[in-house]
């Protein structure tokens, strides 16, 4: 953990003014009010350009204070170039403390990965998002989805996940894969692979996610019932892999496949970079490490 | 006398940290119903405006949010003291609000207030309603979003019809209101999605 440092001078705290932060935290307070459904809210721009996630960086912005401890992942990273910016961005602004451990962290913002550390109470995991309607692959005009969703008429989405059925005899999303929350709001759990989906599901943590270009926000409280959509004879499957971490050996971990030479060599190494040195720090070893035991080696 | 800027108590020493320490309060009431969460109210806030809703509101309103007040609460300082510190426009119509305070006594029926469309359900009224703490009160279950399984709490001071009042608004779900129980001390959120039921 890096100790709250003094914020840079000149700036709001944690860069927006106190209005906008009003109006957020108004948006923020009605979403966890209402589980799953989208609350519009009057996005600012932000010192960044929208693909690098505005929308929960002002979600972000809006709860920080002096006391958190910020984590920031991108596609399970700490360390990309989109994810040391966004830190960067709150240690200057708001001089808190920041980490890479999940476990140490009251705030983590996230572009596309859910921690494989199971989150705790008291946490808080805000997501970035860049489309938030479900149904807009579907459906794109926005008056339409929002009768569909204020009638809980979601057959247009069944009709979808069961031709997919028909045609690849499986449902073919792998992310940003629909949910269903309290058994009300169909919802996008944002470009998450599909393996982290049960972790949203009654989690101890506190979800919020933010669309900037859209301009909405939505929430998950903890302790809330969150289902994959399936069919009963097809009922949602977590995706599998074939061959644990190269690295730390995780049989239970989301995995990349990462080219390792130019021969076409590859490797599945856990995409949540802090989970696979934690379990190397604590002796862990994959194949792909000179002193793996031997039945871990290929 | 009509209160001057110069004689407006004050509200928040330091507002940015205020506001943020009891919107995270806020928050976390309404995401885990039925704990209680402390906040340090405003005690310079003219009686019989409570400090801790003074706190709630002072770190929520602004000119874009009207806000009603029950009868108790209608008199020149307050008045002053809230347009001076949050800028909010005064609701005379409950239902035009997007913020009331109020108490026990003579709480107007929910449906009164703002429930929100069917399209957009967060278009609904907060309420802070006051009540005297959360201990030797009435006792409730509750269950539903944030809440793990169920949970008792006790209330004291709250309308003895709270948790009809609440069944019916649960009953409205997507639409109805949000409740802030502001204490002397701590708040606790009820909102629109607990499922609420007395123990007698
Ligand atoms: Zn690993």
């Amino acid at each position: 953990m890096t100790a709250p440092i003094k914020r840079t001078e000149g700036y709001a705290f944690a860069y927006l003014d106190e209005q906008t932060k009003r109006m957020i935290r108004r948006a923020i307070l009605k979403a966890v009010a209402i589980p799953g459904h989208q609350v519009p809210f009057a996005a600012r721009d932000m010192p960044m350009p929208y693909g690098w996630g505005t929308g929960g960086i002002q979600v972000t912005a809006a709860i920080l204070g002096p006391a958190d401890v910020l984590k920031v992942i991108d596609q399970g990273a700490d360390d990309t170039t989109n994810a040391v910016s966004i830190r960067a961005f709150f240690q200057k602004t708001a001089g808190v403390a920041v980490t890479t451990r999940t476990g140490e962290a009251s705030v983590i913002q996230t572009r596309h990965r859910i921690p494989e550390e199971p989150l705790k109470a008291g946490q808080t995991l805000i997501y970035q998002v860049p489309i938030p309607e479900p149904l807009r692959f579907l459906e794109p005009r926005e008056t339409e989805t929002r009768v569909m969703h204020a009638l809980a008429d979601y057959g247009l989405m069944h009709v979808k996940l069961y031709e997919d059925i028909a045609t690849h005899g499986h449902i073919a999303k792998t992310y940003a894969y629909p949910v269903k929350v309290e058994g009300r709001y169909l919802m996008d759990p944002s470009p998450i692979p599909k393996f982290d989906n049960p972790k949203m599901h009654m989690s101890p943590a506190l979800q919020l996610f933010g669309a900037g270009r859209e301009k909405r926000i939505y929430a998950l409280p903890p302790f809330t019932r969150v289902e994959s959509l399936d069919f009963e004879d097809h009922p949602f499957e977590r995706t599998k892999f074939e061959a644990p971490c190269a690295l730390c050996g995780a049989t239970d971990a989301y995995l990349d496949e990462v080219v390792i030479d130019d021969r076409g060599g590859r490797m599945f190494v856990c995409s949540d970079t802090d989970h696979c040195e934690t379990r190397r720090a604590e002796g862990r070893r994959g194949a792909l490490l000179g002193d793996a035991p031997k039945e871990n080696r290929p | 006398m009509a209160p001057t800027a110069t004689t407006i108590a004050p509200g928040f020493r330091d507002p940015v940290f205020q506001s943020q320490a009891t919107f995270r309060a806020v928050l976390d009431a309404l995401a885990e119903p039925g704990t209680e969460r402390p906040v340090e109210g405003i005690a310079t806030a003219p009686a019989p405006l409570a400090p801790v809703a003074a706190a709630v509101i002072a770190t929520l309103a602004d000119f874009e949010t009207a806000v009603w007040r029950d009868e108790t609460l209608r008199l020149p300082e307050i008045e002053a003291w809230l347009a001076f510190h949050t800028g909010a426009p005064v609701a005379l119509d409950p239902a035009r609000a997007a913020f009331a305070l109020i108490g026990a006594d003579d709480a107007p029926d929910f449906t009164d207030f703002a429930l929100g469309s069917d399209v957009d359900p967060s278009t609904s009224a907060t309420l802070v309603l006051r009540v005297a703490g959360f201990d030797n009160g009435r006792r409730y279950r509750l269950s539903g979003p944030g809440i793990d399984g169920a949970c008792e709490v006790t209330i004291a001071g709250a309308p003895t019809d709270l948790a009809d009042r609440l069944a019916a608004n649960r009953a409205l779900f997507p639409r109805g209101v949000d409740l802030i129980l502001s204490g002397s001390t701590s708040v606790m959120g009820l909102p629109r999605t607990t499922r609420i039921e007395e123990i007698r």
